[in-house]
């Protein structure tokens, strides 16, 4: 059977606008249904993908994020960043991402990441100055750094549909998520350089200053360090790391910053819960989805068709790379991982590419998929945020489009940039 | 990319059956919803004593990672119906988002299909599953034993939910009356 025919097909099939979950259950049904005569035990599938205590990760994380948002701890942190960065070219676009990168190691989300962020920073780089457009980018941009940066929903996923360690791909995402930092900031402060018009800039902080700001976003900075820290100590496994985490968010929203009660810890496991089925029904549907392949031996054909093609691992890299690139534009995050994944393992394993590497490359792709028109998920936060045009929001993150492909090409090019940490702390390499 | 919602063409007021049904339909998924967010919490409390238990008095409970597992399944289980009801579920809407009141209308009924489909491939399979689980005597793996049907039972009940949910969601679409499902998405989400 003709794979390429296949995900053609499901892909239209998911453009028909039904749910992803759906489209992927009844496209998967539809195929056994027509291979063997019937759909076997599909639901057991499901039973036993589902059942699995690394998946926990997920709603627990989004538990914690959910509560420190409504901790409000965000506008202590983004001043910290702001106080610490304000004396230089572009100090506010460099807070904004400061802030993104820190809330990124909270959140694990990037809508989260951009729409949190973005409601205190647009409207401040806005009033210092700075173009509309210039602050969506940053905003827009900043807030992929919600997957790559640790703790991270689709590396969760991920780690879990690969076998891989999930400790060890968290790790793998510091050092490009800091270098992703880096290169967003450098590009903010040329472009306040050489841009158009006059922003300005004020005084640096005095050490009583700054102190005082780090001092007032201590317990916002203390929770990554307490669960990363806590994880790579080999104190907590990634599961516990989020349930320990999410009782650290309880004790600072509810007993320090005191935004958060017995109501607001209910309506975070509510939205966690929801969160977490719409991500693990997509999961239920590709297990269904996965299941057909395997029984129709399409990943052991793509292997064949690799490995006749000679295209070696960089080629088979960039064909993946370009291929995700093109389903990010119109696919959600989630369903690329799980439609494209186990397809593609059995060619990583037999290519001997190392599944960490490939896990920071797919993510730092997915961060493209997040600022990629026609289907952007943080372009809609934007929008939504700032009700602008959405052409505006398009023609301000196009910059960081290609700073994200860049950065995808210097992992790619030296795979131990995100291979280096996970080596140095977990022996996985 | 927006999450699935099943808004009418033309809303008009809803007829009396259909009044029942929404607060019957309405009723069940506030109920799911509860247990469903109450599976998160009971599963971040086992597993938070199980940290304590392990580095307080060095004995963890060896069944909580099995039970937090477990819930897992009755979480996305009993939330599913629930979600789509809120129009969560996310969908490619690059092309139905052109379509016009009657195009939307269409495709949002296509969708609910879809949605009561693929419930109706979890209510009868998983049902068939569990049925067979039972009368093999089998029980789930791991430090606690209790029959897998139980367990296995989540899925009929989340595939009946979503039949439901979708089948309010066609009987409003068929009288015009206003959709129940409002468009959540994830920024209005993240936002509260």
């Amino acid at each position: 059977m003709n794979i390429a025919f296949l995900l053609l097909a499901l892909v239209l099939l998911l453009f028909t606008g039904m749910p992803i979950f759906a489209g992927l259950t009844l496209f998967g049904s539809a195929l056994l249904y027509l291979t063997s005569g019937s759909l076997g035990a599909i639901s057991d599938v499901i039973y036993h993908d589902l059942n699995s205590y690394m998946l926990v990760a997920i709603p627990l994380f989004a538990f914690m994020a959910h509560v420190m948002i409504r901790g409000r701890i965000v506008d202590d942190l983004y001043n910290a960043a702001y106080t610490l960065t304000r004396h230089l070219p572009g100090g506010l676009a460099i807070a904004t991402v400061a802030a993104c990168t820190v809330f990124a190691a909270i959140s694990g989300s990037s809508v989260a990441t951009a729409l949190t962020i973005g409601a205190v920073a647009i409207p401040q780089m806005i009033r210092f100055g700075y173009s509309p457009r210039v602050a969506y980018g940053v905003v827009a941009a900043g807030g992929t750094l919600g997957i790559l940066i640790p703790p991270s929903g689709p590396m969760v996923l991920y780690g879990v549909i690969t076998d891989t360690s999930i400790g060890g791909l968290f790790m793998a995402g510091i050092v490009p998520g800091l270098m992703m930092a880096v290169i967003f900031a450098a590009w903010a402060m040329l472009s306040t350089l050489f841009g158009k018009g006059r922003i300005e800039r004020e005084p640096r902080a005095t050490w009583r200053e700054a102190l005082r700001a780090l001092r007032k976003s201590a317990w916002a900075l203390s929770l990554p360090v307490f669960v990363l820290g806590g994880m790579y100590a080999g104190v907590f496994t990634a599961t516990e790391a989020a349930a320990a985490g999410s009782v650290l968010a309880l004790v600072v929203a509810c007993l320090i910053y005191r935004n958060v009660g017995l109501r607001g810890i209910w309506e975070s496991a509510l939205d966690a819960s929801r969160t977490s089925t719409m991500l693990f029904m997509i999961l239920a549907g590709a297990s269904v989805f996965g299941h057909v392949l395997t029984k129709l031996r399409i990943p052991q054909e793509i292997v064949e068709i690799v490995v006749g093609a000679h295209i070696g691992v960089t080629g088979f890299l960039i064909a993946m790379m370009a291929l995700i690139f093109i389903l990010g534009m119109f696919l959600e995050s989630i369903a690329i991982i799980l439609i494209t994944t186990p397809v593609i393992l059995p060619v990583m394993l037999h290519l001997g590419i190392n599944p960490i590497w490939y896990g920071v490359l797919l993510v730092i792709n997915l961060e493209l998929a997040q600022i990629t028109p026609p289907v952007g998920m943080n372009l809609f936060t934007i929008k939504a945020v700032t009700r602008a045009p959405m052409g505006q929001i398009i023609v301000g993150s196009l910059p960081y489009v290609l700073l994200l492909i860049l950065g995808m090409a210097i992992v790619m090019l030296w795979p131990q940039i995100a291979l280096w940490l996970p080596g140095l702390a977990m022996h996985l390499r | 990319m927006n999450r699935q919602t099943l808004a009418a063409a033309t809303p008009a007021a809803a007829p009396t059956c259909i009044n029942y049904l929404s607060r019957l339909v309405g009723v069940l998924c506030a109920v799911a919803m509860g247990l469903s967010a109450l599976g998160v919490l009971t599963a971040l409390g086992l597993i938070a004593w199980s940290v304590v238990t392990r580095y307080v008095f060095g004995n963890p409970p060896a069944w909580a990672d099995d039970v937090v597992a477990m819930l897992l399944v009755a979480v996305v289980m009993l939330a599913a119906g629930p979600a789509l009801r809120r129009g969560e579920h996310i969908g490619v809407d690059v092309l139905t988002s052109q379509l016009g009141a009657r195009g939307r209308c269409w495709s949002d009924a296509w969708a609910a299909l879809a949605a009561a489909i693929t419930g109706a491939i979890l209510l009868v399979n998983g049902w068939d599953t569990a049925a067979s689980s039972r009368m093999m005597g089998i029980v789930t793996d791991g430090e606690v034993e209790i029959p897998l049907f139980w367990l296995q039972l989540f899925l009929p009940l989340g595939g009946g939910m979503l039949i439901l949910v979708a089948c309010e969601a066609l009987a409003r679409l068929a009288t015009g009356a206003p959709s129940l499902a409002v468009s959540h998405s994830a920024i209005e989400e993240a936002s509260k």
